[in-house]
């Protein structure tokens, strides 16, 4: 049997996908088993990984209790699913008794078998060497000294060349064992090792899966960046077969060093590894009833508050705003549509449709700001308008001695310098945040910077091979779509306000995590303005009117803005470019804008617990503001806790509010799309996104030791690239208990305003979003205007349900 | 001026208070912890004040003596500058630190234990620090590591973490044994205890006049528990591994204040060591050993915070070099500062990842390029080899555990009939010893070596081969009965110090091994986590641990004290292995706990 890349990847299913963690991207956690029905891939999955699918007993008996959880609507749960009796789920539900144990993954059954024919931990010896190699490997500027050769050689290679060279051979190797522990090739190493570690030729793929799967996070990182060799800024040549090969490489050393004679372990038969899943079926039932009675339970109180706030209607809008439709925006746009009669909003993802590379000067780099699936299309450059050298910026001096200096002698002079300074940035970000804001800036644009979209000639760039910029053709194209996608070709104020998104927080390795999620977990100020660069362009106005037939009056003027959602200011952009006749409606704007920060802010510090006064608005934004830059706030922001609903439709639909449960907010206008076009492209990113972002919170929250990545406070930061629990674990993945323990899971109700055929036929030729929803990852339903109806989707159908029909 | 003491009590009884099975709100308990370290720091500067002001300082205060069984054991306070820059520290720090964690722990399960052994660990660098004597040093430099081993494991459910925190622990009993024999040497040299400021108003000739063989076993002994605390080589690994707790307690533990102890400890007995050159040269030794060995793994390190371990551990060789040099005061100075910047580095160390958003960032991706290492420029196979052995830790981790486990395996295979049946064993050695004394009247204490050495096997057998709970202890109890009768056969008149060390000890045996029994068959070579399902026992064998390892928390203690201390007169072999007994029986319950407790059971 070989052991090749095609089995790897096969194996690789079950790892979790992690990226570097600057580019942290909301995903289903359990992305590989999409192609399940949502049930049976959490069947699956519990018995596979060990894991506890659902939320606590005590969680559904407080919802039971506070009546957000009606006991009918349960019965006829219960009583719809097979092989489970009603009462005696229902008596278990109110009083039963249920603990889940996790043991530990650390070990599969046969590395413990090797154990106890040892009598030493084997594998905990060898794990704990591989990881070190790998973070020493794989880093990306932590480590003051490289790793010899590591940019050049591939992993095995570096780690047998440093060993065939060194002097001294560290335990367990000499200089014998070295030549039949590293065969010139991985492959070859990794047969030639199987053969002594697992003789029984049955079992071997079971051991090279056990092998891979006690170090997961690790695994899964580099099955990532051997797909995508480029998330690692200092490239490293790295894939599963270097692991695994090292990894065998390991055990067997350690095993030959410890080993007194000659035996071999008795591992189990294959019928015993392949048990069938024991675990008890009557539970998951039981808690699948309470989930799904749950969520429909709360659907319907969204679907009620919907109808009991009817849109009041609103005069002709002199300021419009278009948001990212992420739910951290929209109390924010409420709060703004509440300040005035006179504003109106939109909700579209944060990228603005502009899948871009974004090369900030002070970078290196470019980094990719457009939703995770979709490839970046063209390479947008910043141009510092007086350009003063490589800058210093505050970034540097601030944290220049977070890290032990590079030399020793600094070290100590270091520790002398800079102990008063220490002491006294502590101090004064403990006692007084606010008054001393020595804080970077992770994710602000920093200006005056002339961004660059115009490419007329499509020149293209060497290293990326991406055109630097668009053409006026594929310019106009572009804005008339994103406008035609959120209804916004009927009435232009002069004023237009394109607001991205991103956050700033302190001492939080998560805060990609805060960023806009159509923009890769980063900033969209770059989308914004390079959006409102285009549409303010003259030349595209008039291609747009010559090709779509669609007036942009001159009078409109489109502003660019950022949002910090953690500390909740807006820093708007190019101010000075605003016509003088806009200016009044301009300071208007700065005026219901700041009233509506305020209030939202207010409604935000209410969540956080710690706070147990009752914020004034004023107090509430110094009080988020704080979070930002505190130290030591393992919450800067909630995120996306709590979401459950994705609206895409027309002003009228986005009335509906529960508290706990905010909704993303996708404006689309049905009455221009009778072919269901715009609502299928709409799809398209609204369902991997917006799923991928409750389906992480929902997994995270549920079986945080399993999924998520345990508390945040004993977390350390490996390599740049990752966190471990300690210095020598595994890599962590998922959320953090600290963003989700707040978190009611339950899966997105993606609700449209659209005749249900026409519903029904945008799902179509999507294959991912079809999958996504006919496998019930998430409920879909839609609202037919023209009948006033809502229809959900079930097996293929849109079924109606009566519109203020009291379910039970 | 006494009263002003009973305000470093404060932090030991909201410990205590914390730790008693009632929650309250995270508030409130942050408010105690504020005050309870408040108050003792504004003793503190009253302290100050009052000595400078009436010209006594540095100064001696005779606290209390507690008197057991016509031996007194003094509760002596001694001030210098060293006393007040540690005291300072400490309370500065941690009330950075508790104010840091009162918003970083918010909704954190543990948070009350949290507070609860931090305050712990306060109370210990308190007693540390003002410490007159040897033996009150010692008492607080106990709790120090009993706290250090709790924030270790403070995940009590990662297995990892438990087995780190056991790891350490396993060095800080090694290392303990030197302070204990230290604190006892000097009551022989001294005939009372060893007092701080007797030593440091010593002159040199008085010193010359001591017994010189007894004078270098206690300069090695007070090096040797430096070492471990202080985490010198060889032992210079371990913080590495240490950093399994909650941010703020790696900041202040290993960090700031826990490893600077053992410089502290240096700094106090300096007149001592001084005298002996070897000694002295060991110290630099040691120093520039640990500084080498580990600014090249602090280059390599890849992680944050392992890479702030190596950096402190580094500095702390420097401290020891200055030390041997004789700067003492630079010293004070490079403890204080250096503890506070380190601090400040592990407390931000989780924002490394936004600052080098970075990476990408010019300036620093220009600054990671140019990076100069000066191993590069040795010969490739020179650079390899330091690169390979930094990687590997420089195999010390593996070595120890060889060392430590490795060479017993197979004897204790060949004697595997013996082990088996230790109450055949016993039987069949007493009734040989019976034999021996019967037909022999020899003298007595060749009996009294025998037993201690069977105590001694028991010791080691009850840690490293009983895999059940109910065995270890019975053979734990075994150990205990087999040095007290040892000690007994040696001298009568030990009698009133046993009397002093078993009357608390009895008791909680009798707990621990009921405890044990309701426990006997769960296998002590996987984790258990019975600790959430058996809180009570839990609870109540952690208080059986600590007074039966000799912790300061009962008179056992000092009983343990005067016992070594009379002992030592009549043999210091003897002493020597009740201590290693000592030392090693107090493992096993951090062996038995953390399996039985704590961790995540493995999959069976």
């Amino acid at each position: 049997m070989v052991i090749d890349m095609d089995f790897l990847n096969e194996v690789a299913r079950d790892l979790p996908i992690i990226r570097p963690i600057k580019e942290f991207i909301h995903l289903n956690l359990l992305l590989p088993y999409q192609h399940l029905p949502f049930w049976e891939a959490l069947d699956e999955v519990r018995t596979r990984f060990e894991a506890h699918p659902f939320s606590e007993l005590e969680h559904y008996r407080k919802k039971i209790h506070d009546g957000d959880l009606p006991l009918p609507l349960l019965k006829k749960k219960l009583e719809a699913l097979d092989g489970i009796d009603t009462d005696e789920a229902m008596k278990f539900i109110m009083e039963g008794h249920f603990e889940f144990i996790h043991h530990d993954s650390r070990m599969g059954m046969l590395h413990e078998c090797w154990n106890e024919l040892i009598g030493i931990n084997i594998i905990e010896l060898s794990d704990g060497m591989l990881i070190k190699w790998l973070s020493m490997f794989l880093d990306q500027g932590i480590g003051h000294w490289q790793m010899p050769e590591s940019d050049e050689k591939r992993f095995y290679h570096c780690i047998q060349h440093l060993l065939n060279t060194g002097l001294v051979k560290p335990r367990p190797f000499t200089r014998k064992n070295l030549k039949t522990l590293f065969p010139a090739s991985p492959e070859e190493a990794i047969s030639r090792h199987l053969e002594f570690l697992c003789p029984d030729k049955e079992l071997r793929k079971n051991y090279v899966i056990e092998s891979i799967m006690t170090l997961r996070g690790w695994a899964g990182l580099i099955y990532n960046v051997q797909k995508a060799p480029h998330l690692l800024p200092f490239g490293r040549k790295i894939d599963l077969i270097d692991f695994l090969a090292v990894k065998l490489v390991l055990e067997r050393a350690w095993i030959e060093q410890e080993m007194n004679s000659k035996e071999t372990p008795q591992f189990p038969s294959r019928t015993e590894l392949d048990r069938p899943n024991t675990a008890n079926k009557k539970d998951f039932l039981a808690f699948r009833a309470c989930q799904e009675a749950l969520e429909e339970a709360t659907y319907d109180k969204y679907i009620q508050s919907m109808i009991s706030h009817p849109w009041p209607g609103k005069a002709l809008p002199s300021i419009q705003a278009v948001f990212c439709m992420d739910d951290r925006e929209t109390p924010l746009r409420r709060h703004l549509e509440n300040a005035s009669s006179r504003v109106e909003t939109f909700g579209t993802p944060g990228h603005f449709g502009i899948d871009c590379l974004y090369h900030h000067p002070d970078d290196v780099f470019p980094k990719k700001q457009c939703p995770a699936p979709t490839p970046a299309k063209v390479l947008l450059k910043d141009v510092p308008l007086h350009y003063s050298g490589s800058r210093k910026d505050g970034k540097e001096l601030h944290h220049k001695h977070n890290q032990p200096a590079d030399n020793l002698i600094y070290d100590w002079f270091f520790s002398y310098l800079n102990a008063p300074a220490s002491v006294l940035k502590l101090t004064r970000n403990m006692f007084f945040p606010l008054a001393f804001k020595s804080l970077e800036n992770v994710q602000e644009v920093k200006l005056p910077n002339k961004l660059k979209v115009l490419n007329a000639d499509s020149k293209r760039e060497e290293k990326t091979g991406l055109p630097e910029g668009y053409t006026l053709d594929e310019m106009a194209n572009l804005i008339f779509e994103q406008l035609q996608l959120i209804g916004f070709i009927h009435h232009f104020a002069p004023l237009v306000f394109i607001l991205g998104h991103g956050s700033n927080s302190e001492n939080n390795p998560y805060f990609a995590t805060y960023g806009c999620g159509a923009c890769s977990g980063r900033s969209g100020a770059a989308n914004a303005r390079a959006f409102v660069e285009m549409a303010n362009n003259p030349q595209v106005r008039q291609l747009i009117k010559e090709r779509h037939n669609l007036e942009i009056p001159h009078t409109t003027h489109f502003v660019a803005c950022f949002h910090d959602t953690t500390r909740d200011t807006v820093e708007i952009y190019e101010m000075e470019n605003v016509p003088v006749e806009s200016l009044p409606d301009y300071h208007k704007f700065k005026k219901y804008l700041s009233l509506a920060l305020y209030k939202n802010a207010k409604d935000r510090t209410k969540d956080f617990k710690l706070v147990t006064y009752q914020p004034v608005s004023k107090q509430a934004q110094k009080e988020v503001i704080r979070r930002s830059y505190s130290l030591f706030e393992t919450r800067p922001e909630l995120g996306h806790t709590g979401v459950a609903f994705s609206i895409a439709g027309r002003k009228e639909m986005q009335t509906g509010f529960i508290p706990g449960h905010p909704a993303f907010h996708q404006s689309y206008d049905p009455t221009i799309d009778p072919d269901g076009r715009l609502l299928t492209t709409i799809l398209g990113a609204l369902v991997p996104v917006c799923s991928g972002i409750n389906l992480d919170y929902f997994f995270s929250r549920v079986d945080n030791l399993r999924f998520g990545a345990g508390s945040k406070l004993p977390q350390n930061i490996v390599g740049n690239f990752g966190v471990s629990h300690g210095t020598e674990s595994d890599l962590l993945f998922g959320l953090p208990f600290q963003m989700i323990d707040q978190h009611q899971p339950l899966r997105l109700m993606v609700l449209v305003e659209q005749e249900p055929h026409i519903a029904l036929s945008a799902l179509q030729s999507n294959p991912m979003v079809r999958q996504i929803v006919y496998n019930s990852w998430l409920q879909y339903a839609c609202y037919d205007y023209k009948t006033d109806k809502i229809y959900f989707f079930e097996n293929g159908q849109m079924i109606l349900k009566e519109k203020g029909q009291e379910l039970l | 001026m006494k009263a002003i003491f009973l305000a470093y009590l404060l932090p030991l009884l909201s410990s205590a208070f914390l730790a008693l099975p009632f929650r309250h709100s995270e508030k409130f308990i942050t408010r105690l912890t504020i005050t309870s370290i408040v108050l003792p720091f504004l003793g503190s500067i009253l302290l100050l004040a009052l000595g400078l002001n009436s010209g006594s300082f540095p100064m001696e205060l005779n606290l209390a003596i507690v008197r057991i069984a016509d031996h007194g054991f003094p509760f002596i306070a001694w001030m210098d500058r060293a006393t007040f820059v540690i005291l300072g520290l400490t309370h500065i720090l941690s009330l950075l630190v508790v104010k840091y964690s009162h918003g970083y722990l918010h909704l954190e399960k543990g948070y009350q234990r949290f507070f609860s052994t931090i305050l712990f660990f306060i109370f210990g660098m308190e007693m540390l620090s003002l410490a007159g004597t040897m033996d009150l040093f010692f008492a607080g430099w106990e709790i120090v590591g009993f706290s250090s081993f709790l924030l270790i494991a403070f995940y009590r459910s990662h297995s990892r973490s438990v087995s780190n925190a056991w790891r350490i622990y396993n060095i800080y009993r090694f290392c303990d044994i030197g302070l204990l024999m230290g604190a006892v040497i000097g009551h022989q040299l001294w005939h009372e205890a060893t007092r701080f400021s007797v030593i440091s108003e010593m002159p040199a000739f008085a010193l010359s006049s001591m017994n010189q063989t007894a004078l270098g076993i206690l300069c090695f002994s007070i090096i040797c528990a430096t070492l471990g605390k202080s985490a010198q080589f060889p032992f210079h690994n371990w913080p590495s591994r240490a950093m399994e707790g909650p941010t703020p307690s790696s900041a202040i533990f290993y960090g700031a204040l826990s490893i600077h102890a053992g410089v502290f400890l240096l700094i106090r007995t300096k007149p001592i060591w001084s005298q002996n050159m070897a000694a002295t040269i060991l110290i630099g030794v040691i120093g520039f050993l640990t500084l080498f060995f580990s600014s090249i793994q602090r280059r390599i390190q890849t992680n944050i915070k392992g890479q702030i371990a190596f950096a402190s551990t580094s500095q702390i060789g420097i401290m020891f070099i200055e030390l041997s040099l004789g700067f003492t005061n630079l010293v004070l100075v490079h403890l204080f500062c250096h503890a506070l910047y380190r601090c400040f580095q592990l407390l931000v160390s989780p924002s490394i990842v936004a600052s080098s958003t970075s990476i990408t960032n010019k300036v620093i991706y220009a600054r990671i390029q140019n990076r100069k290492n000066w191993p590069d420029k040795l010969p490739a196979n020179w650079r390899n080899t330091l690169y390979l052995l930094g990687m590997t830790d420089f195999s010390m981790d593996v070595s120890w555990r060889g060392f430590g486990f490795i060479p017993w395996k197979p004897i204790y295979r060949k004697m595997k009939l013996l082990i088996g049946h230790p109450i055949i064993f016993l039987v069949v050695a007493g009734v040989l010893a019976m034999v021996i004394l019967w037909s022999h009247p020899v003298e007595e204490h060749i009996l009294s070596y025998f037993f201690v050495s069977l105590a001694l096997f028991f010791s080691f057998k009850s840690i490293f081969y009983n895999h059940r709970p109910f065995q270890a202890m019975r053979d734990f109890s075994f150990s205990l009965v087999c040095w007290v009768l040892s000690t007994y056969l040696l001298d009568h008149h030990l009698m009133h110090s046993l009397e002093a060390y078993l009357t608390p000890v009895l008791p909680f045996l009798i707990i621990a091994l009921v405890i044990s029994w309701n426990f006997r068959n769960y296998d002590l070579r996987n984790f258990h986590a019975l600790g959430t399902k058996h809180t009570l026992q839990a609870n109540l064998f952690m208080i059986c641990f600590m007074v039966l390892s000799g912790m300061p928390v009962s008179t056992a203690f000092v009983g343990e004290d005067m016992l070594l201390e009379e002992l030592l007169h009549h043999s210091s072999v003897m002493t020597a292995l009740i201590a290693i007994c000592l030392m090693v029986n107090g493992l096993l319950f951090v062996k038995i706990y953390g399996r039985l407790f704590m961790g995540r059971p493995a999959i069976k």
